[in-house]
């Protein structure tokens, strides 16, 4: 999450393409965070491509921006939020930029209006100075006024400080909260012989989010397989000590079957080994994940 | 009388009964023919409706309706017997039902997916199109449907899970939502389809998987893809003999000029483009099929909407594949899918006719909440409630205490239920097909006579086209080369001195004419002859055949 202000949208890539082009899945997700967004802050999230342009054009793309590298590059699932919309809140509607060059000018002078009267009412008209005489040592007489610059249009004035920060960190915490996490689920353990045990151990991933966070990571290979390791005092002599189980689904990447039943998010992986140790013996799992975290569990054999 | 009940959905000894008693008791208007033989034995017919009185059925300008490429949507297979029923019935009662049979040929290919249907209408599985096992010949790994609790009906497993997507909706506690990212307090549910997992380890639920997984309508050439790209294709176009049969049908009668292919669900008819937006298309092309599209809406209530604009969504590859796709793309047939159906619109809410795809899946989890409950609060008030059964608890064998209910598909939201609402549906499917099929182009000819003295006379023959569609039906034909030329021929006992006895005139418009204006339905051609005796006839494959005849007066 990269903080800016102004406009009170939450922006979601792409600046340089329509959703048409983006991956289905990874636009999934973020309308996903994004509905979870707009119901903490209010704030709707919008690509930057399809609601943030001014005016298109392919030779001239507003490239080099952090959101393409956080996304297009590193595969991180970005946004970029736009704090406080002081026309919103004065009652000027959300328009797509590109809309805002064909407004008439009779529409642009009411919602001024309404800007100064929300202005007189709610700030005793502290946003706006208005128009005192001054002798200009190189242009003359002018007048000087205007729209306080600094705590009005661009940043909330103090009074609404608190409940614009306080609303988005709490979406903040629960982006956070959606990010991917490996736990170690179910262990089972069976004798299969004398000092041989099978040991099966389930990995799951328990965040919202897939463990590579979008399919763009996996494409960039910015993103390693999750890992999973069996150590401590017993010997490996079925499958490989250290295994890769791949990417693990977030319980956000679930889908509906054709008939309307689901098709349920695969958040558990299971791995297996056949080890020799005496009963009672230690072995340590832990499974690892760039994104998606360690976790591990001591296992007694027979125990 | 033949014994016929609207408001079933008929097995296939029934529904073989019917066409056989249709053409028993209707031989001057009906005949009954077996056009394909399914994979699992079953004849696939065609019923050709006309007058044979009035002329034979090639010789008229042909219209095809068929129904059940896909074997669940078996209101498509109703409404097509519903229309079949409907003609012999009210021939010479009805003036619709009387002119469409006297100038017409009505062919209706009533069930494709014979076997399909009849897995759908006796057991409780849900299939595509065909029971042949597909892509995997074999079974691999999975959740596979099953009746697990014997009730008859395979429904929806909902299992507790700490990372379920599931929750129980707050206002209805019959309605699953889903569980949005911030939800932290349970219960959660995964939701599976009712069955059981063949191949387990014990371990990881497999994926849900159904053993028969290929489309019919995914078979057909135009914009063909492999499985790989386009799931249910088959292993190459026309690989099943039930499609293959479609196929056939079609390029055995060049007559056919117009098509529709019932389906359901969505009350909305769905004209071309497939890939892309209107200006993809020929304009007068686009601008027919919206007339015809208009026509729809005023007899039945739905919209007409491209494939595209219903079913594109972002990141989705166009969905360019059925038999109307192909039928117009390659043929030039002026086709259509007929969505029956839409269960969202009784319950006060939206379909994809309405917003598109792309607006179904755009919408919040409150949103879809709320469209749950709309359906479930439509059930119970017109459905008596018979659309939805209660969850109950189930031991399952595999998956421990599940509980089996939800959504009773197949007579609710697929279909509706036996009775009244199908009649009403049916119905309203019929009187399309049959204000479509009398729209089809169709030829008229008259012919007059100056005399010149010494026995020479200025024929003149009127050709015109009074149907409602243009002779070549479509620009697409044209450029297929599959609409071809009015020909005239004038014979008899006939010296032409000016004007050829044998010509080409190109096509005519039809009074559902591009843009406005008068359309361009008449053409004259005259000759200078010796003659007593003339007949012209003219002919095009899609608007019939027509001739008119001329006697000199007898000399003093």
């Amino acid at each position: 999450m990269s903080y800016h202000t102004r406009s009170g949208m939450n922006l979601r890539p792409s600046p340089l393409v329509g959703d048409d082009t983006l991956d289905e899945f990874d636009l999934r997700m973020y309308k996903a965070i994004g509905e979870t967004c707009q119901r903490m802050t209010g704030y709707p999230t919008v690509s930057v491509y399809e609601y943030f342009t001014f005016d298109y054009n392919p030779e001239r793309l507003d490239v080099g921006s952090w959101l393409e590298w956080c996304y297009d590059q590193m595969g991180v699932q970005g946004f970029e939020m736009e704090l406080w919309n002081f026309p919103y809140i004065c009652g000027v509607p959300y328009r797509p930029f590109k809309e805002l060059k064909n407004l008439p000018d009779e529409k642009r002078e009411e919602e001024a209006l309404l800007q100064l009267q929300w202005n007189d009412r709610e700030l005793a008209g502290e946003g706006f100075i208005n128009w005192t005489p001054f002798e200009h040592p190189q242009l003359g007489p002018v007048e000087i006024g205007g729209w306080e610059p600094k705590f009005c249009g661009q940043n909330p004035p103090e009074k609404l400080l608190h409940q614009e920060v306080h609303k988005n960190c709490l979406f903040t915490v629960e982006h956070a909260l959606s990010l991917p996490r490996l736990a170690v689920g179910e262990v089972r353990v069976a004798s299969v012989g004398a000092d041989l045990w099978k040991v099966a151990v389930q990995v799951v991933n328990r965040g919202y989010l897939p463990t590579n966070v979008t399919k763009v990571a996996v494409d960039m290979k910015m993103t390693k397989p999750v890992e999973i390791r069996l150590t401590g005092g017993a010997r490996v002599v079925g499958g490989k000590e250290k295994q890769e189980l791949g990417q693990i689904a977030g319980r956000g990447g679930g889908g509906v079957s054709f008939w309307g039943a689901g098709a349920p998010p695969e958040t558990e992986k299971w791995a297996e080994w056949v080890v020799q140790a005496p009963a009672g013996a230690a072995a340590i799992v832990t499974v690892t994940h760039a994104r998606g975290g360690t976790a591990s569990r001591e296992i007694i054999l027979g125990g | 009388m033949i014994a016929y009940e609207p408001g079933r959905y008929l097995r296939y000894d029934e529904m073989t009964a019917f066409l056989q008693a249709c053409a028993a008791e209707y031989p001057e208007l009906c005949t009954l023919a077996e056009v394909g033989r399914s994979a699992g034995g079953r004849s696939v017919w065609a019923v050709t409706l006309t007058n044979a009185g009035t002329g034979l059925h090639d010789r008229k300008p042909g219209y095809l309706v068929d129904a059940n490429t896909h074997a669940g949507e078996v209101t498509g297979g109703a409404a097509a017997l519903y229309t079949i029923w409907w003609l012999l019935t009210k021939y010479g009662l009805d003036s619709a039902a009387t002119e469409l049979l006297d100038t017409r040929a009505v062919y209706a290919i009533p069930r494709i997916a014979v076997d399909g249907v009849e897995m759908y209408l006796t057991t409780p599985h849900l299939l595509r199109s065909s029971p042949r096992r597909y892509p995997e010949p074999d079974e691999p790994p999975g959740l596979y449907p099953a009746d697990a609790n014997g009730d008859g009906k395979i429904l929806t497993m909902r299992a507790t899970h700490p990372d379920g997507d599931w929750k129980v909706s707050a206002a209805d506690p019959r309605a699953m939502v889903r569980r949005r990212p911030e939800d932290r307090v349970g219960p959660f549910y995964r939701l599976y389809t009712e069955g059981f997992i063949k191949g387990w380890d014990g371990l990881a639920v497999p994926p849900p998987r159904a053993p028969w997984r290929l489309d019919f309508n995914r078979n057909y050439p135009a914009f063909w893809n492999p499985e790989a790209k386009q799931p249910g294709a088959g292993p190459y176009p026309l690989s099943e003999p039930e499609t293959r049969a479609v196929a056939d049908f079609i390029v055995r009668h060049p007559n056919i000029g117009a098509y529709v292919a019932f389906h359901t669900t969505g009350s909305v008819l769905l004209r071309p483009p497939s890939y892309g937006p209107d200006d993809k298309m020929s304009a007068p092309d686009l601008e027919v099929f919206k007339r015809i599209g208009e026509l729809c809406t005023r007899l039945t209530g739905s919209p007409c909407k491209s494939t595209f604009q219903a079913f594109h969504f972002p990141g989705q590859e166009a969905l360019v594949k059925g038999a109307d796709d192909w039928a117009y793309e390659h043929y030039g047939i002026q086709a259509f899918t007929f969505e029956l159906w839409n269960p969202d619109l009784r319950s006060g809410g939206e379909g994809y006719a309405q917003i598109g795809l792309a607006g179904l899946l755009a919408r919040s989890a409150e949103q879809e909440d709320e469209a749950e409950r709309k359906r479930l609060a439509w059930n119970d008030r017109e459905l008596g409630g018979r659309g939805f059964v209660d969850w109950a608890p189930f031991d399952h064998p595999q998956l421990g205490p599940v509980e089996i209910g939800g959504w009773d598909w197949k007579q609710s939201l697929q279909n509706p239920p036996e009775g009244p609402l199908l009649v009403e549906e049916v119905r309203k499917a019929s009187a399309f097909i049959v204000a479509h099929a009398l729209a089809t182009p169709r030829l008229a000819v008259a012919l007059t006579a100056e005399p010149l003295g010494a026995g020479l006379y200025k024929l003149t023959a009127a050709v015109q086209n009074v149907g409602g569609l243009p002779t070549n039906v479509t620009d697409m034909a044209v450029s297929m080369k599959t609409a071809r030329p009015i020909s005239v021929k004038l014979a008899g006992d006939v010296a032409v001195l000016s004007g050829k006895s044998a010509q080409e005139l190109g096509h005519l418009e039809g009074w559902v004419a591009a843009g406005g204006r008068p359309a361009r339905s008449e053409i004259w051609v005259d000759w200078v002859v010796r003659s007593t005796h003339a007949v012209v006839t003219v002919s095009t494959p899609r608007a019939g055949t027509a001739s008119a005849q001329w006697n000199a007066p007898s000399e003093r």
